[in-house]
């Protein structure tokens, strides 16, 4: 009798859940529903600023590494389409908002180690003057989401010999968060697409680059 | 009425069953009758009845703490006793019969937000940081705000879910490079149910924790048929924020932090380290003791928190791997918040089960880090550590392909929004490692050197504070030099995660 007893009170011990919740915590820590992952003090968002003016012109640096890309050329008249190296630089980019969203602005990169993977010696760099057009659609207070397309002129700097140079277009997209009422970090993807040709005493033929382009950086608005 | 044994087991089965049951999120109208105990003198007391829901508590929240009986009478055993049947033995407090009135209080309860400490900022909300404890006492489930002593069975838990994709692209003189050249999709997951019964009286505290795995590939592991089973299962005892000791199953102290990916059991925490590469590398971060020994091994440590800014572990391991092992890893921590600086050193040694066996295979490192939490945009770290392996073969030979020396560095920085309702974060980090062993056939010099690269970039929303939805991209490249030839790897991959911590 007394272990049935026994059990049916610890049966009830255990459905007897009330909604008490938390009366034992030390300190009241208010749960935001549905409540009790880690919690911490509110890491709140800075509070927006219905006075703030809008400010259409930005500046910003990322650093653009390229871990996939391809690097074509034809050499006698041979395409060959090889594994680019890992190749990696920085981007300056200046924006102005023309619309609201819409933004047109200068994006000149230059980019290191720009090769074929297999190859041993040293490598080319490539210098790209891009436009760079950027539609940003706020999602939440203080992160904005974007498309961008960059067009522009590239030329590749080998080491010794011509440089072949021709049209590049990137497409991107990305997310822009902010730090402060000027500051922004941003983290971005897209695809890079290099039209170059060198010309030599033999003709025309092409070197061309493609690359998956990540860009990590923040800027300043203005 | 009679009791048949067989019947009070099968009745234990089901109080077993009602009592997990019981910690579900349903709230339920309390029972206005007087709860029986084990006590005769215990069962006489009513129960009081259920306090009002606290307004910002939704009902889906609580399986609160139920007290289970009270009593004005001084001359009362202590109640510990009621709590023994439910959950095994409780002794009493070495005072507790001399004093009065107390009242132990006995219950299930879905951790509350005060079970993870924050004395100071432990990071970015909803970061990588964040979810790290720094070496403070958790789950913090202290006596009751009136001094009174109590038991809970803490519940808590996580789980994941990884799609991830991963693809191979070797080149160089490599003699097994098709074996390298792969690609995977995979998906994996884990979940755990953290189960933490709890007795807290005064400062004092004792407490056990299980964490019962359900788990999905993760490429098996942990003597395979199912894989794990259990992470945690320890037993601590000790003084809030004071002390502790620690015995069991669990992991020690984190130093190096990698930010928002290099997460366990990923495609970019292994890195460019293909089937078809001879030599097999991955980060040194004062790791040799930092994760659950696997096997008849396990932990002891102990825990003491001198100022509420500077934190100590001392943690030995012993048990038996390939053969008998032990190990030491003391770590400190001094973090002021915003500033987090951490230091440790370790040693282990493994040897030959055979008396006559000379193997021995004796690990040192050292390492620190430091971390910086600017709220609520911007946190960053740095790693750095060294250690050496010692390799000596069942003859007392040097095992120059084991005995090598490894060095890591790397850092990590992730952004947030700050947005307590949308909360996004980006978050970038790297790892470099290189290792150098003593495999020198030649006698010229040349060894073995070889090193992994390791990056990252995460994005990641937090639905409803509680849901995860993490992107990860990681880029992987490693080298080999060895006496015979070179040859490099590269690694892409792609992961996307569903987390929830509960």
């Amino acid at each position: 009798m007394r272990k049935v007893s026994t059990l049916l009170g610890l049966t009830l011990v255990a459905l007897a859940s009330t909604a008490r919740a938390q009366d034992a915590a030390p300190a009241a820590v208010p749960a935001p529903p549905p409540a009790s992952a880690p919690l911490a003090t509110e890491a709140s968002a800075s509070p927006p600023d219905a006075a703030a003016p809008h400010r259409h012109f930005t500046v910003g640096l990322s650093l653009v590494p390229m871990a996939l890309g391809r690097f074509i050329s034809t050499p006698g008249g041979m395409r060959a389409d090889q594994q680019a190296a890992f190749a990696y630089g920085g981007s300056l980019n200046i924006n102005y908002e023309i619309l609201a969203g819409l933004s047109v602005g200068l994006a000149p990169q230059y980019i290191y180690n720009v090769k074929v993977k297999e190859e041993a010696g040293d490598a080319a760099k490539e210098f790209d003057a891009m436009l760079r057009i950027a539609y940003t659609h706020t999602l939440v207070e203080g992160t904005g989401v974007y498309v961008e397309v960059l067009p522009g002129y590239s030329i590749i700097l080998p080491p010794n010999g011509s440089k072949p140079a021709g049209l590049v277009v990137a497409f991107g997209a990305g997310a822009n968060i902010d730090l402060s009422e000027r500051a922004f970090a941003n983290f971005g993807a897209g695809y890079q697409l290099g039209f170059q040709n060198v010309s030599t005493d033999a003709g025309t033929s092409e070197t061309r680059t493609k690359f998956v382009r990540i860009t990590i950086g923040g800027g300043f608005r203005f | 009425m009679r009791t048949s044994p067989s019947r009070s087991r099968s009745l234990s089965s089901v109080a077993a069953a009602l009592l997990l049951l019981g910690s579900s999120a349903v709230a339920l109208a309390a029972d206005d009758k007087p709860q029986p105990a084990a006590e005769p003198a215990a069962a006489a007391v009513p129960v009081p009845p259920p306090a009002a829901p606290a307004p910002n508590a939704p009902a889906v929240v609580a399986a609160p703490v139920v007290p289970v009986a009270s009593t004005p009478v001084v001359t009362t055993p202590a109640p510990a006793a009621e709590a023994t049947p439910t959950v095994g033995a409780i002794a009493a407090p070495p005072k507790a019969a001399e004093e009065a009135p107390m009242v132990t209080e006995v219950g299930i309860q879905r951790l509350p937000g005060s079970a993870y400490p924050e004395p100071q900022t432990r990071g970015l909300k909803y970061g990588s940081l964040w979810l790290t404890f720094h070496g403070l006492q958790w789950p913090y489930m202290p006596a009751t705000t009136s001094g009174k002593s109590r038991f809970v069975i803490g519940l808590s838990g996580w789980g994941w879910v990884d799609t991830s994709y991963e693809k191979f692209r070797p080149w160089g003189d490599n003699p097994n490079i098709e074996t390298s050249r792969i690609a995977y999709w995979k998906q994996q997951s884990r979940m755990l149910a953290r189960v933490t019964p709890t007795y807290s009286f005064e400062d004092y505290f004792i407490q056990g924790q299980v964490e019962l795995v359900g788990t999905g590939d993760q490429t098996i592991g942990r003597q395979d048929i199912g894989g794990a089973d259990t992470d945690d299962l320890y037993l601590r005892f000790g003084q809030w924020n004071k002390w502790d000791v620690q015995v069991g199953r669990f992991e020690g102290w984190e130093v190096f932090h990698l930010g928002m990916g290099l997460d366990q059991n990923t495609f970019e925490r292994s890195g460019a380290v293909g089937p078809g590469d001879a030599l097999s590398i991955s980060y040194y971060g004062l790791t040799d003791n930092q994760f659950r020994p696997q096997g008849a091994a396990g932990n002891f440590a102990f825990h003491y928190y001198p100022l509420p800014f500077l934190r100590f572990e001392l943690l030995g391991m012993a048990g038996s791997f390939s053969g008998p092992a032990y190990a030491t890893r003391p770590v400190a921590v001094l973090d002021f918040g915003w500033l987090k600086f951490k230091v440790g050193t370790e040693y282990q040694k493994i040897i030959g089960q055979n008396l006559s066996d000379q193997t021995a295979t004796t690990s040192k490192g050292v390492g620190g880090a430091i971390q910086f939490v600017f709220e609520p945009h911007i946190e960053f770290g740095l790693n750095v550590a060294q250690g050496t392996v010692w390799s000596v073969d069942s003859k007392g030979d040097r095992n120059d392909k084991s005995s090598l020396t490894r060095t890591s560095y790397g850092g990590f920085a992730t952004v947030s929004n700050g947005s307590a309702k949308h909360p996004v974060l980006i978050g970038i980090g790297a790892m470099f490692t290189r290792n150098e062993d003593q495999f020198n056939p030649n006698g010229d010099g040349v060894n073995d050197n070889y090193w992994l690269y390791q990056s990252y970039g995460a994005i990641q929303y937090v639905m409803w504070n509680q849901l995860y939805i993490k992107a990860v991209a990681g880029y992987s490249r490693s080298h080999y030099r060895t006496p015979t030839n070179t040859y490099e790897d590269e690694n892409v991959s792609a992961r996307l995660r569903f987390a929830y911590y509960f």
